[in-house]
């Protein structure tokens, strides 16, 4: 979770883009680490009922984490003198159980949308699972909104994920011992991420120039903490990954995306082509959003060749081989249900040959 | 009782005029007559301090701003902390009693440099002035440590002027060390050697060293934030490239030894005092003395224990715990000597005595807490909240201020030639123990509970602690306005005292009380050591008791 003080307030961004004001909701029994910054002069995060306290700086970012044992209330402070209302920049703690968190975080109220910005609105839980939803991962919208700045602001156009790029690639950046042109190593934590962001020339990474711009003045701290989450979020250290989160009870989860399988579903596949295929699809990168787990962005694909798919509007189609062609080619074209309009479009980008590849390997994915 | 017993002295003047009587005062370079100029003034800004205090125990009666507003709130806090800790705190030992005492304890003509002196006088109040003119024009609300950016960038109030009342009393600070260091090393009587300096002493020279090697830091700390604020030179404020947390290695790289600068003295105080009552020599002298030194070089390795939770690597937090627990020694020191002193002495409980004796007690809890804020990991949780306002206020108050007041009785009849009211003394420095506890044992409860300090309004769970340190204080200020009217009086109604009523050793109880403006007749020599108090005091004072003897 992200943590913004500013004179005087405290604004929280939970991993699935709810936001709330001097409030701070938080499972029980999970580790939940806040990475915090401040807008304006140095605050402090105190909560006196778990004997901690970090002081939040502008420029820079602090962590606390801490474990709640108890379901309950507690004073939040801002323990470091700030100003004017000083006393007032308070705020609860709520302590609730893994389900009541999961049901808050769907509350409506203040929304970090994919653009950035926020509005008020409400949070779907990604409808296709049923386990909990905890840290960073793809289908964290603070994730999403920090891709579309990565793109929107050209980060993308240095930072190729593949590689050979002007920049270097930020995969399994975050997290990982970094070799600067000094010869220096630097562990990427949230900092060196922040700094190298704002003021790359810093601490340049070996066998890189120092040409990328200063952002520092140009973002504000809410895209910075999106940034970040995006690069936390495609490296494999990033954050709890939702396998190791334990499963709580079975949620009432909301409509389902895909229709259950017709016994027709499935079908025959080339095999050959299909392997190539799932090396496309990893080297694309699709399979980050259409994770096999139902967590991504995208919807899972297994199961899907010749089933009926609920699409926005209401109607719904079977997934034959055109209907998969077009969806990797044009996917706004048919946006299925529960899903954002989000996905590239692969028109013009792929062969003829790997889009047949990678029909054949969505072909052979079976339940 | 007759105003004719007193000889002529440093007090009096051949003046004709009221003008020149004035001038005689104010132009003066006798540094007993310089201790008197900041006695009164040193005094002035106690007691505004005091009020400041007030005003802020009172809005805290309860739990809602009813008081004043929160902005107001703010700058009386402020207030409070700028002036206890620069105009009172720092110099009020040195400048007072140091001054006072440590040419005639060395059996010296007057400070090295005397005209420095006063130009050092000139300073503290030229400082202060800036500080009351920040005060009357709108106050400043950056609370006593200036935390950057928030006073760089974002208060709006007199920080400036505030600021360089803060600076220029610390030239003031700077070159009374100076003078000291000096005089010390250059001006002993004969036979003065170091070993048979009074324990006050070396506790001003370590004092001193500390002046003025760490005021200069602060100096440039305020300076550099003043350039922020006027020039915006990224310094301190990330928002134009500078470091945060740079002030504050710079400030505590200061105000911690700071902190020591207003201890040590007060050490020294005790020393005198503690071995005076019992009328034996001081338990293991050179220990004293050189705990004196100690502290005030580890002084200077433990400022990063203010900045646990700044975001400063664990690593060196561990190390500067770890020192500040070796800090701890060297005051331990002291207080296992002082104890040892009062085994088998003659104990007399005349005021200065039982001011000691506070002191001794507080001091242990003070000092007691501040190794538990030495422990990160309670530090953690404490630190910004009551808890470690309980702390300084006990090591601060409990300490340095028991021994200023302690040491004003001790002295007084020296200064002034006259004895104050004993029985009114004793009633008082009850009043103040009792009032000091009140008001900051409560505190160190709060705090634990996680009540933070500075806060305007604040839950009601706290209020019943907050009222009991209201109620506390006001026993506390009543406590510190009986001594001004008794002293007061005294100087018209007292006895006088002669030259040494305390059956003292020392080389300003050898000498008329006042002293004359040249302080020795004769240059000393000195034969003996400090404190030679017969071996067998205790048995010939019990042999010589009777029912209202002297001591
Ligand atoms: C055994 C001796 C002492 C130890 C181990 C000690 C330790 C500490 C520690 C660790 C802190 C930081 C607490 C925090 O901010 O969380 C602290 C604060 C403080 N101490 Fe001490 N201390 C000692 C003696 C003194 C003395 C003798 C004085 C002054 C006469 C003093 C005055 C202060 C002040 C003024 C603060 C707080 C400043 C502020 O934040 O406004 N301490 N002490
Ligand atoms: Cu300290």
């Amino acid at each position: 979770m992200y943590v913004i003080g500013k004179q005087w307030m405290w604004h929280v961004q939970h991993a699935n883009g709810k936001r709330e004001n001097n409030e701070l909701h938080v499972p029980i029994g999970q580790p939940v680490r806040l990475i915090m910054t401040s807008q304006d002069v140095i605050h402090s995060f105190y909560i006196p009922a778990f004997r901690i306290k970090q002081d939040v700086l502008p420029g820079r970012y602090t962590s606390l984490w801490f474990e709640a044992t108890k379901p309950g209330e507690y004073h939040l402070f801002c323990a470091e003198y700030c100003g004017t209302e000083h006393s007032l920049m308070i705020g609860t703690v709520i302590v609730m159980s893994l389900n009541e968190y999961q049901a808050w975080l769907t509350t409506p109220g203040d929304v970090i949308m994919p653009d950035g910005s926020i509005q008020a609105g409400q949070v779907l839980l990604n409808p296709n699972t049923s386990g909990p939803q905890l840290g960073p991962s793809l289908s964290d919208p603070m994730a999403v909104a920090g891709e579309q700045l990565f793109t929107s602001l050209g980060c993308a156009g240095c930072h190729v994920e593949a590689g050979g790029g002007t920049g270097p690639s930020l995969r399994n950046v975050f997290g990982y011992t970094q070799t600067l042109a000094d010869g220096s190593t630097v562990l990427a934590d949230e900092n060196y991420i922040r700094t190298s962001i704002l003021t790359s020339m810093k601490q340049i990474v070996q066998g890189y120039q120092p040409v990328m711009p200063v952002y520092e003045g140009q973002i504000s701290d809410d895209q910075l903490n999106q940034l970040l989450a995006y690069i936390v979020s495609i490296s494999n250290r990033g954050g709890n990954a939702p396998a190791s989160v334990p499963v709580a009870e079975p949620q009432p989860s909301p409509a389902p995306t895909s229709v259950p399988a017709p016994p027709s579903a499935g079908g025959p596949f080339d095999a050959d082509l299909a392997t190539k295929g799932e090396q496309l699809f990893n080297n694309l990168g699709c399979v980050a959003c259409h994770q096999d787990s139902g967590l991504g962005l995208g919807p899972r694909l297994r199961g899907l060749y010749n089933r009926q798919v609920a699409l926005a509007d209401g109607s719904s189609i079977t997934a034959d081989a055109a209907y998969l062609q077009e969806s990797i080619l044009n996917s706004a074209a048919k946006v299925v249900k529960d899903y954002n309009p989000i996905m590239p479009v692969y028109q013009g980008q792929l062969k003829d040959d790997e889009v047949r590849q990678l029909v054949e390997y969505i072909k052979s994915l079976t339940e | 009782m007759s105003t004719s017993a007193i000889p002529q002295n440093y007090t009096s003047t051949r003046a004709d005029s009221a003008t020149e009587w004035i001038k005689s005062w104010l132009l003066t370079v006798d540094h007993k007559r310089i201790a008197i100029l900041y006695l009164l003034s040193i005094n002035f800004f106690f007691l505004l301090g005091g009020l400041a205090a007030s005003l802020v125990r009172v809005e805290l009666v309860t739990p809602q701003g009813d008081l004043m507003t929160a902005d107001m709130y703010n700058r009386m806090f402020t207030l409070h902390g700028v002036i206890m800790v620069f105009f009172f705190l720092i110099p009020a030992i040195p400048a007072v009693m140091g001054n006072f005492l440590v040419p005639l304890m060395i059996g010296a003509r007057d400070l090295a440099f005397p005209r420095l002196n006063l130009l050092s006088w000139y300073l503290y109040m030229g400082g202060g002035v800036f500080a009351l003119v920040a005060a009357i024009t709108g106050g400043v609300d950056t609370g006593w440590t200036f935390y950057t950016p928030f006073s760089s960038s974002y208060s709006n109030s007199n920080v400036i002027l505030t600021m360089s009342g803060a600076f220029i009393m610390g030239f003031s600070s700077i070159l009374t060390g100076l003078n000291f260091i000096v005089t010390i090393h250059k001006m002993r009587a004969p036979g003065m050697t170091w070993f048979r300096l009074p324990l006050f002493i070396w506790a001003n020279y370590a004092t001193s060293l500390i002046q003025i090697l760490a005021t200069p830091v602060l100096g440039i700390a305020l300076l550099l934030v003043m350039v922020e604020r006027v020039w915006r030179v990224g310094i301190f404020d990330p928002a134009l490239g500078g470091d945060p947390l740079l002030f504050q290695h710079l400030f505590w790289f200061y105000s911690h030894p700071a902190v020591y600068i207003m201890i040590l003295p007060a050490m020294g105080v005790i020393s005198e005092l503690i071995s005076a009552f019992s009328r034996k020599r001081i338990f293991g002298y050179e220990f004293i003395a050189f705990s004196s030194i100690a502290i005030a070089v580890l002084g200077f390795l433990v400022w990063g224990h203010h900045m646990f939770v700044s975001s400063q690597s664990v690593y060196s937090g561990l190390v500067f715990s770890f020192i500040t627990m070796l800090v701890a020694i060297p005051s331990a020191i002291k207080v296992f000597n002082w104890t040892a002193t009062l085994y088998k002495g003659s104990i007399s409980y005349r005021t200065p005595m039982l001011y000691a004796l506070g002191f001794i007690g507080l001091f242990i809890i003070g000092g007691l807490t501040g190794i538990f804020l030495g422990v990160v990991a309670v530090d953690i949780h404490v630190t910004d909240t009551y808890f470690v306002v309980a702390h300084f206020h006990y090591v601060m108050v409990g300490g340095t201020i028991m021994a200023y007041l302690g040491g004003i009785h001790y002295w007084w009849p020296k200064m002034t030639g006259r004895m104050y009211n004993e029985a009114w003394g004793a009633i008082s420095a009850l009043v103040v123990f009792v009032g000091f506890n009140m008001t900051f044992f409560p505190q160190f409860v709060m705090g634990y509970l996680g009540m933070p300090r500075r806060y305007h309004v604040y839950p009601e769970e706290f209020q019943i602690y907050h009222v009991l340190s209201t109620a506390g204080a006001s026993i506390l200020g009543l406590g510190f306005i009986i001594p001004i009217i008794y002293l007061t009086l005294s100087l018209f109604v007292g006895k006088v005292a002669g030259p040494n009523p305390w059956a003292a050793t020392g080389l300003e109880w050898s000498i008329a009380s006042p002293p004359p403006t040249h302080n020795f007749d004769q240059t000393p020599v000195v034969t003996e050591e400090a404190y030679a108090y017969p071996e067998d005091a205790a048995a010939q004072d019990s042999d010589s008791w009777q029912a209202g003897s002297h001591l």
